[in-house]
């Protein structure tokens, strides 16, 4: 199954939870998991779920100074959950990729100065999917940075939700936070994006847009004038708009991967 | 090559073409001119087979077959081009990978093996030098962040990597400056063969001293009222268009 290239491409060690070091890990076949980054130490992160299970719940705690790279994806339709707490100066970059009718909630909380939490997520829902994707970043302190910017692909029947919220505490001075979502929508397809800001302090540098367009006509055109067929141009340019997200995988050799599984899915558009 | 006989289309009610005859015979090169709105663009559209535009009236025989009745694609892959006045931006989609695809497509309607890797390597690498493309643009998404010389450049090259039989040219020229024109040019000269053909739309001569045309047609509401050699661009650039219009218009 394709998913297990993405956990094959690179070389990592099986956890079930604990506190862990540098290296590369990976997070499968578990329900509920709680992770400890050790202060300082660099970690590569995959999350998988699987086949069978009912819901995925991952809890990580960045200790002061880590850097931890995620590589979460999303192939079954039950709930999963991403919970990371950010302790001062930890810098937590995470890639998402849901390919299924999921709800998936992550949550960040910047709780230490100089915390910065990077999210490129996309969801691809097909046929009659019904898909939520929830993003809450939480800045509870001061001086800390957040990049949230999600894509979404819906076709056939498919619905598509993304709630995004960017909360900032009336202590969190000098936050810079940004949250972007856009979306495509191809047939019957319905997508909603509703992103929110919730912003309690007054020394803030804030923005957030979301877009919900169809596909471009005229590019399709230049396609074919090249000798590509409707259907593949159309394939081509849903794919060019999600690989963004996906080709700046933070983990080495995981981009391919989730290219294939992002192509096997672009298959059912 | 191409005939046209009495072409009519239209967009959405207004009826842009009105009664085009052209014909094109392999080896040659024209020249379509014409004042702004005159339909240049509309022709190059319809002969593509933009869905944008319908065709009301009229024929277009291209190699034998009709041309209208092929798609957008098959009309590609049956070796027509065209070059983009405004070429598209494809966000995420790599000029390497987009031309693979065409390329593979267009040899698979040929009944040809798909190139491999190497093979197709080599053929960017030779068909960049022609328009001096600088080659890390082809790892760039297609014409994104690409200024306007490098977008016509890269339509040049696209043309020479699917060798086509019949080229339209949409104002490729429009928006060069002297250099870029002058590598423009000289790509689609270096292209050309007795067995197949260009058509230039274009606004102004200068692309016509690097390019010596055939013949020069000129476009005016849809119709084309005068044709002559290569001396008739000169004319008009001196003269403007005004001296055609006014008999056209006592006719």
């Amino acid at each position: 199954m394709s998913v297990d290239r993405v956990v094959n491409s690179v070389d990592a060690r099986t956890l079930h939870g604990g506190d862990i070091s540098s290296g590369c890990w990976v997070i499968r076949d578990r329900a509920d998991v709680d992770v400890v980054v050790k202060s300082g130490e660099r970690a590569d992160l995959i999350v998988i779920d699987t086949a069978g299970a009912e819901c995925q719940r991952v809890g990580i705690k960045a200790l002061s100074g880590a850097t931890l790279n995620v590589v979460h994806v999303i192939t079954e339709s039950y709930d999963h959950k991403l919970d990371i707490s950010m302790s001062e100066h930890v810098e937590v970059s995470v890639t998402q990729l849901v390919v299924a009718g999921a709800k998936v909630n992550t949550k960040a909380h910047l709780q230490g100065a100089g915390a910065r939490f990077v999210l490129n997520g996309s969801f691809v829902h097909t046929d009659d999917e019904r898909g939520d994707v929830t993003v809450d970043v939480l800045h509870e302190v001061g001086d800390c940075v957040s990049r949230t910017a999600y894509r979404g692909v819906a076709s056939g029947k498919a619905q598509g939700r993304f709630s995004g919220l960017v909360y900032i505490a009336q202590d969190a001075q000098r936050t810079d936070a940004e949250q972007l979502s856009r979306n495509v929508t191809l047939g019957d397809a319905v997508i909603h994006t509703a992103p929110q800001m919730e912003i309690y302090a007054d020394d803030v540098r804030c923005s957030h847009g979301a877009t919900v367009g169809q596909m471009d006509a005229e590019a399709i055109m230049y396609m074919r004038q090249r000798g590509i067929s409707a259907a593949d141009a159309k394939r081509l340019q849903i794919q060019g708009f999600v690989a963004d997200t996906i080709l700046h995988a933070p983990i080495a050799g995981c981009g391919d991967a989730m290219m294939e599984l992002l192509m096997d899915k672009l298959d059912r558009l | 090559m191409l005939k046209i006989e009495n072409l009519h289309a239209k967009v959405g009610d207004k009826e842009i073409l009105k009664g085009i005859n052209l014909e094109v015979k392999a080896g040659e090169v024209h020249a379509i001119m014409g004042p702004n709105g005159s339909g240049k663009s509309t022709l190059a559209s319809v002969l593509a087979g933009n869905e944008k535009f319908d065709v009301t009236q009229g024929s277009v025989e291209y190699n034998g077959e009709n041309l209208l009745e092929l798609n957008v694609e098959e009309r590609s892959r049956k070796g027509l081009f065209l070059g983009f006045q405004y070429p598209v931006e494809i966000p995420g989609v790599t000029m390497a990978n987009f031309m693979k695809i065409a390329v593979n497509e267009q040899r698979k309607a040929r009944g040809e093996e798909p190139l491999s890797p190497a093979e197709y390597l080599k053929l960017m690498r030779e068909k960049s030098a022609i328009v001096e493309l600088d080659s890390k643009l082809t790892s760039r998404a297609v014409n994104e962040g690409f200024s306007g010389g490098e977008k016509k450049k890269n339509e040049i090259f696209q043309m020479a990597m699917l060798d086509p039989k019949l080229a339209i040219l949409d104002e490729t020229d429009s928006g060069l400056d002297i250099d870029a024109l002058r590598i423009v040019a000289t790509g689609v000269t270096r292209l050309k063969r007795e067995d197949n053909a260009t058509v230039v739309i274009t606004h102004y001569q200068r692309l016509l001293d690097y390019i010596v045309p055939d013949y020069v047609h000129v476009l005016y509401k849809g119709r084309i009222i005068y044709t002559g050699d290569k001396s008739l661009a000169l004319k008009l650039e001196k003269e403007g268009y005004d001296w055609l219009i006014n008999d056209y218009k006592e006719e």
